[in-house]
């Protein structure tokens, strides 16, 4: 069974998405859970969205659908996070709107060295939060 | 692939334009695990100015006030110009920054620590 975590500025991150005005981007949380329930750890691992990778984990940043607005991958939201090719673990860093009033253009690779540094740092201190599928 | 001109493309062009951006987006994304750094020495300078190109293309389209289905391409335009400005951005840190950037790889090795015990 895949253990699904996350990481404090994902969980603001989501919430941040799920109260903006008009329920812009309320679907954002289903979108997450559609695309991970009943998927097997094979499927989360082998994505060609890969954008770092090593023998024992992978950084993915996922494109998802956003049905609320009848939007494709190509213009949905980006769901970044990372993936354990020994242990069914996958933690969750980041999550941003291609489109919209928050829309968020790409991720350099200076953000994902600082997602990366949080995950450690939560890690360490027994900060990361479980995310139920 | 048509060039549309600011001043000088209807409805139809854009919407030919687009199908096209939406096709070089589509051979580009299947191709983005396996590009190199050159690969894209061989195509990124294209790529970069294409993706110029639109930008001021859909900035100019955008201050127009034609008819709704004028509206829609103009739309339209913009999302693929998001979504190639994303693909060229993540293939310059990913693909040819990223491997050669030490201290991310330092990082990303102790994320694969923290993950895996």
């Amino acid at each position: 069974m895949i253990t699904f975590e996350t990481i404090s500025y994902f969980r603001e991150r989501l919430q941040v998405l799920s109260e903006y005005k008009r329920g812009v981007y309320a679907g954002a949380d289903t979108e997450i859970r559609n695309s991970f329930k009943g998927v097997p750890i094979e499927q989360v691992r082998q994505n060609r969205d890969m954008i770092l990778m090593r023998d024992d984990a992978i950084a993915i940043k996922l494109r998802l659908p956003d049905h609320r607005q009848r939007l494709s991958k190509k213009d949905g939201y980006r769901l970044i996070y990372l993936v354990s090719m020994v242990e069914e673990r996958v933690a969750f860093l980041d999550i941003y709107p291609k489109r919209g009033p928050l829309q968020q253009l790409d991720i350099a690779d200076e953000e994902l060295y600082r997602l990366l540094a949080m995950y450690v740092s939560e890690g360490d201190s027994n900060q990361l939060e479980p995310y139920e599928i | 692939m048509e060039v549309a001109t600011p001043g000088g493309y209807n409805v139809s062009q854009l919407a030919r334009l687009n199908r096209e951006l939406d096709g070089l987006y589509e051979l580009i994304y299947d191709d983005f695990g396996t590009i190199t750094a050159e690969d894209y020495a061989v195509f990124g300078g294209q790529l970069e100015l294409l993706v110029k190109t639109l930008k001021s293309l859909y900035d100019d389209c955008r201050r127009s006030s034609e008819r709704r289905a004028f509206r829609d391409e103009v739309e339209r335009l913009g999302a693929n110009y998001s979504a190639l400005y994303e693909l060229n951005s993540d293939i310059v840190n990913f693909r040819i920054k990223a491997p050669r950037n030490v201290e991310l790889q330092a990082m990303m090795s102790q994320a694969a620590k923290t993950i895996n015990r």
